[in-house]
């Protein structure tokens, strides 16, 4: 029973595997089954003289890896050179797609039209076969050809670096300059490559070069091409050095537009070159051997034509070329109210400064802010392009998925004549719940359909500009500070009093004394008045001293005074005391009681004021 | 021993009820002295107006109460109010934030600030994703710094009038005070602490809230400098450094930049001293 139901289990993943590899290779094929391989063949110019150059340009698209090179048939009206090749890759909409560009030189050499082609291509056993296309070789002009100047240098026209044109016009001068353009009939916005030489015979020596201006290209937009180029090119059978600037040029308005002469100074040597060697010319030339020899090249036109009313897509902005349209999200995490950017990235070649924003979809559950456009400038061999991004900052509205349909982009492409729209996958994209809402209830959401009413009865509630009353308030908030301060020394005092019953004792003396002698003063006067108060005096300096003072005699009791640090003078003020107490009590004296608590109260002042001065003041709490 | 207890639990207790009240009134004792009658009259002026759905000429007589010094949490509730009749959004916003953060609890302006915010679509606020971090945030956002300023000082009229009777009664009375003493610890660890976090929560705080359109984020405090990303109208933002008339501002550690200073309202730090 188990292996029975393995196989029944097994019987269908089999069979999902099988669908899925047929998919894949279906998906595999289908960009190689939908792009027919294809030859596109250009030839610029059409017409030359003889002794003039025309660029082949082969460019081969939906080819195999395994393609071979082209095969150009020759013709005996001109001679051909590989000029090199280029290999082009785009991704559209997610296809891969791969072109590679051979070009040649084709050099007129007869007069007459000839062809050229058909270019022959042979991809995994199949020919594939170009249309012909015809050189119209004219005859040479008697002077340097359309947009080429020349100068017979030094040795005038007897000279060996005379302008001897073997095959007429140009091909015999030394040196010349010429402005030549890959296509004299270009669309709006179309590039046409614009490109300034100076040819070089072999056996003209050039000692310096200067004064270059560069052809005026107004109606034009232009963009350098990067720096010079030098190479070598035979024209009328004669082997040149070429220096070479380019610069694409955009049409910016339709019709027949002219491109200015450009001009340059050379100095070539003066006089005939002799046969002593290297070493020896270089000695035998001086600064003032040479001659300035200007040149001119003549203008060139180019008739632009306006883009096509015909088949125009909506949405086309007017971008020219040949574009790929990638879409993306700039983050993989989407929650909703938090910002993420849809970056369209346009990429290819054409003006690509000037291409136009891509149509965006229709938002639905989202707010969008247009947050700008950046672009980034590239050349490819001659010809100009680069990418050019457009980004839209989207805050989702709400959760869930949101599917936002696909960005389109449309452009005209030149070389084959039409319009071309590129569509992205719909924007599908799964936006999770903001975070306070993931929280589950820590978030904020409205309950009700508007706002609520003003509040109005405030007025006496406004904190003003200046509310003094508010600082000063803020005092009264010491209190409890200062309370506990008070609170704290309270307690240290009745501790340290606890702790000593002597110093207690002469902290409560003054105050025990005065309430005894208000009672004296109170009560009736009697002869006993005077005992009383005696008795009062003696209890305070018991506790004062700490010890009782009933007995001694007051010559015992100054000394003991003295010793405990008492001045002079309140020591005497209490043996006066004393004596005219006991001069009361056993002589017959005649102090009243008044008179007797008035001088006791005065006393006890003075000595309390007295004590203070004593080594006893600082034990007093 | 019952009695004698009670005798002095009976002046104790209603000496620290004494004390709480004074803790908690004398905050306000210095009494706000009542705004002049122009004031009053704008206010009037204003209410009037916004009954009548004069909006404009609303906005106009708040506006000039608060340019006049004037500051109080339905003041800035109104002027949310009016900005929003007005599809000032951006103000609205930026108004219902400050009178939440002086008057945190106020359950028409915790509305309306939610109302205003979920209409622009801005996003709700709170990050914290783990239950106790959002329970303190929670807390933390209904609580005024002036409420936690009150509380500590009832704790020190409390805890003081607490201590100075500890100190003065005798023996048997320490008993009953020393009862208190430990709750009036934690309460003073409860409110340090609450305080401590307080002051962080209003210091991370965002300062600023864009106001009047979309504001468009550049890379530097130049015009022509590269767009980041732009914020809609009541985005509430951190605001940093200033170069001429930019600020520099952001939301997140990556998504910072400069916006021109008039895009931006500034929302004024809450007072931690209660108001009279």
């Amino acid at each position: 029973m188990p292996s029975r139901s393995r196989a029944h289990d097994r019987r269908p993943a089999t069979r999902r595997a099988v669908v899925l590899c047929a998919l894949a290779l279906l998906a595999a094929f289908t960009p190689v089954l939908a792009d027919t391989p294809q030859i596109a063949v250009e030839l610029h110019p059409t017409s030359v003289p003889v002794g003039g150059e025309a660029r082949l340009t082969v460019t081969l698209e939906g080819f195999s890896r395994a393609v071979q090179e082209p095969q150009v048939p020759t013709n005996e009206g001109y001679d051909i050179y590989e000029a090199g090749s280029s290999t082009s890759m785009q991704w559209i909409n997610g296809d891969f797609s791969s072109s590679v560009t051979h070009t040649y030189i084709l050099a007129a050499r007869r007069e007459g039209r000839h062809a050229v082609g058909p270019v022959e291509i042979t991809d995994q056993g199949t020919l594939y076969r170009s249309d012909p296309l015809e050189l119209t070789v004219r005859a040479p002009a008697s002077s340097p050809p359309s947009g080429a100047a020349a100068a017979a240098p030094a040795g005038g026209a007897g000279g060996p670096h005379a302008g001897q044109a073997d095959d007429g016009g140009t091909a015999g001068e030394a040196l010349f300059a010429r402005v030549v353009v890959d296509r004299e009939e270009a669309y709006l916005d179309q590039q046409v490559t614009l490109r300034f030489q100076l040819y070089q015979r072999d056996d003209l020596t050039l000692l310096d070069i200067g004064g270059f201006e560069p052809p005026t290209t107004e109606g034009f937009w232009r963009e350098d091409l990067g720096s010079q180029r030098d190479y070598r090119a035979t024209v009328g059978g004669e082997p040149y050095r070429v220096r070479e600037i380019a610069w694409a040029l955009f049409p910016t308005r339709a019709g027949r537009l002219e491109i200015g002469p450009a001009r340059i100074v050379c100095r070539v040597p003066e006089g005939r070159p002799r046969s002593r060697g290297r070493l020896s010319d270089f000695f035998d030339r001086s600064m003032f051997d040479s001659r300035r020899v200007p040149l001119s090249t003549a203008p060139v036109a180019v008739e632009v034509l306006p883009l096509p009313q015909a088949g125009q897509p909506a949405g086309f902005t007017g971008s020219v070329g040949e574009y790929a349209l990638d879409v993306r999200f700039d983050s993989e995490q989407l929650r909703q109210g938090e910002p993420f950017g849809l970056v369209a990235t346009v990429r290819g070649r054409g003006h690509i400064q000037t291409i136009g924003a891509p149509r965006w979809p229709d938002w639905e559950g989202v707010r969008v802010f247009d947050s700008g456009e950046a672009v980034s400038v590239h050349r490819e061999g001659d010809r100009f392009g680069g990418e050019k991004s457009f980004t839209q900052v989207l805050i989702p509205n709400r959760a869930g998925q949101i599917e936002l349909g696909p960005v389109r982009f449309a452009y005209f492409d030149p070389l084959r004549g039409r319009y071309r729209e590129l569509v992205s996958d719909s924007l599908v994209a799964e936006v999770a719940a903001g975070a306070a809402v993931a929280a589950g209830g820590g978030g904020i959401r409205p309950v009700g359909e508007d706002i609520r009413y003003i509040h109005t009865g405030f007025a006496d509630h406004l904190e003003g500009p200046q509310s003094p009353a508010p600082r000063t308030a803020r005092w009264v908030h010491l209190l409890p500070v200062v309370g506990v301060g008070a609170a704290g020394w309270i307690r240290l005092r009745r501790r340290r009093l606890e702790r000593d019953p002597r110093l207690r004792r002469r902290q409560a003396a003054a105050r025990l004394a005065r309430d005894r002698l208000a009672a004296i003063a109170r009560a009736a006067p009697t002869p006993s008045v005077a005992g009383e108060a005696a008795a009062v005096l003696e209890a305070y300096l018991g506790d004062w001293l700490g010890q009782s003072v009933r007995g001694w005699t007051r010559r015992h009791l100054a000394d003991r005074l003295l010793d405990a640090g008492l001045p002079e003078q309140p020591v005497a003020e209490v043996s006066a005391f004393l004596a005219g107490v006991d001069e009361v009590r056993f002589a017959g004296g005649t102090a009243s009681a008044e008179e007797l608590c008035r001088r006791l109260d005065k006393l006890l002042q003075e000595l309390e004021a007295a004590w203070r001065v004593t080594p006893w003041a600082e034990e007093l709490p | 021993m019952r009695a004698a207890r009670a005798k002095i639990i009976g002046p104790v207790g209603g000496g620290l009820w004494l004390l709480l009240a004074l803790g908690l009134a004398l905050p306000a004792a210095g009494a706000q002295a009542e705004p002049p009658a122009e004031i009053r009259a704008r206010l009037a002026t204003a209410h009037a107006a916004y009954a009548e759905g004069d909006y404009e000429a609303a906005w106009e007589q708040y506006r000039a109460v608060a340019a006049a010094g004037y500051r109080a949490a339905s003041l800035d509730y109104n002027l949310g109010c009016t900005a929003h009749r007005l599809g000032r959004e951006g103000w609205a916003v930026a108004y219902f934030e400050q009178a939440r953060r002086r008057a945190p609890r106020d359950p028409d302006i915790r509305h309306n600030l939610a109302y205003v915010r979920a209409a622009i679509g801005a996003q709700a606020r709170g990050e914290e994703t783990a239950w106790a971090l959002a329970l303190l945030a929670g807390l933390l956002d209904r609580i005024a710094p002036a409420d936690l300023v009150r509380l500590l000082l009832a704790l020190v009229w409390i805890s003081g009038g607490l201590l100075a009777l500890h100190w003065l009664l005798p023996r048997r009375g320490r008993t009953v005070t020393r009862r208190f003493l430990l709750p009036v610890a934690l309460a003073w660890g409860l409110v340090l602490g609450l305080g401590a976090l307080k002051a962080y929560h209003v210091g991370s705080a965002p300062s600023g809230v864009v106001v009047g359109g979309e504001a468009q984020v550049r890379a530097g405090p130049l015009e022509g400098e590269t767009v980041q990303f732009v914020l809609p109208p009541g985005t509430l933002v951190h605001v940093g450094r200033s170069t001429g008339a930019w600020r520099e501002v952001w939301l997140s550690g990556e998504m910072r930049g400069w916006v021109p200073q008039e895009r931006l309202a500034y929302l004024a730090e809450p007072r931690w001293w209660p108001a009279g």
